[in-house]
């Protein structure tokens, strides 16, 4: 492995950077409360109501990198979702993706932690595509749309994922962080 | 894999023995968790707001607006449009299915559906701060071009199939 792209990749972020993001979103706040404070405050409010339905995924991600960090070693992870992994990294990371819960950025600080543990890119990226198969709204989507719509669709999602696994771990490779 | 012996230093956070872990290996996982979740945390705010911003300021109506009747084009606005927007997946189903009282095409509808929950421009930020910043262009923009043939794929089998919406 590349130490040096490792370093780099798992380096610590400047602290300026990683608050540009909110303190843009911030200033737009502010602007709009200036300008529209009625359409802010429906806006703040839409956010509430967004942070509310997050609380519990994110409880059970804090949760999931709790235990990782509790009893999973790097080579485990390694083993499992590295490079080397194969097709039983690529169908473990559908199986989860498909039975994870809430909006995909929640994910991020697990996977990010997977990822400093040694996970290679394409397993994550197949989690991160499996998340478009929602078991639990599969009843709410063939109302809308029929089954076999929706079982088309859902076995076109698994396979579009597994594609893409391979695609992105031809195009991110160590020397990007990994 | 020097890299790898590199990761698994710091401390031996996270190392069990026989017995399991002890009280010191909870509290350091416990910390090492708190850290690497509060590190996300300013982005995840910056996201959940710019969220707020979105459905405050769009409605439903100017979604329909945004889909002119070509199905190659609407295909490919449904797409952007799934890429831009983000929330709830049952949410593209809702306006997925009022899309379709409003004529239309299901092609257009699958790649709103698809991008919904594949691309995410208002998290990239959020992708880019945890996963890096080649991860997140790459990974969104093959989930873009991705949503087009499976959604392609998805209306032409269903008619070959005989099958239709409900």
């Amino acid at each position: 492995m590349n130490a040096g792209a490792l370093q780099k990749g798992k380096g610590p972020r400047q602290p300026g950077r990683v608050l540009l993001f909110p303190v843009i979103v911030l200033a737009i706040y502010g602007i709009l409360f200036a300008a529209m404070p009625d359409k802010a405050l429906l806006a703040l409010e839409s956010s509430g109501k967004v942070l509310r339905n997050i609380a519990l995924p994110l409880g059970i991600v804090f949760a999931v990198m709790l235990v990782l960090n509790l009893f999973v070693k790097p080579a485990q992870i390694t083993k499992f979702i590295g490079r080397r992994a194969g097709i039983k990294g690529i169908m473990l990371s559908a199986g989860a993706g498909i039975i994870s819960a809430g909006p995909i950025y929640v994910w991020y600080p697990l996977l990010k932690e997977l990822r400093e543990k040694g996970a290679a890119a394409s397993p994550i990226a197949v989690f991160l595509y499996s998340r478009a198969v929602k078991p639990f709204l599969l009843p709410v989507m063939i109302a809308y749309f029929g089954w076999q719509y929706v079982v088309i669709l859902t076995g076109l999602t698994v396979l579009g994922a597994i594609a893409l696994g391979y695609s992105l771990g031809l195009l991110v490779k160590e020397q990007d962080g990994w | 894999m020097a890299g790898t012996v590199k990761r698994q230093g710091g401390g031996g956070r996270g190392q069990t023995g026989a017995a399991g872990p002890g009280r010191g290996s909870y509290s350091q996982a416990l910390k090492r968790s708190a850290r690497q979740f509060g590190n996300m945390l300013p982005m995840m705010a910056g996201v959940v707001l710019l969220i707020g911003l979105f459905n405050a300021f769009v409605s439903r109506e100017v979604l329909a607006s945004i889909f002119s009747g070509n199905p190659a084009l609407d295909t490919l606005r449904g797409a952007c449009f799934g890429s831009i927007v983000a929330g709830n997946p049952i949410n593209s189903y809702i306006i997925g299915g009022e899309l379709l009282e409003h004529g239309v095409s299901l092609f257009a509808v699958t790649a709103l559906i698809i991008t919904w929950v594949t691309v995410g421009l208002v998290q990239l930020p959020a992708e880019i701060a945890a996963m890096g910043r080649r991860f997140g262009l790459v990974r969104n923009a093959l989930c873009f071009a991705l949503s087009i043939p499976i959604a392609l794929l998805t209306v032409i089998i269903l008619n070959l199939g005989g099958g239709g919406l409900p």
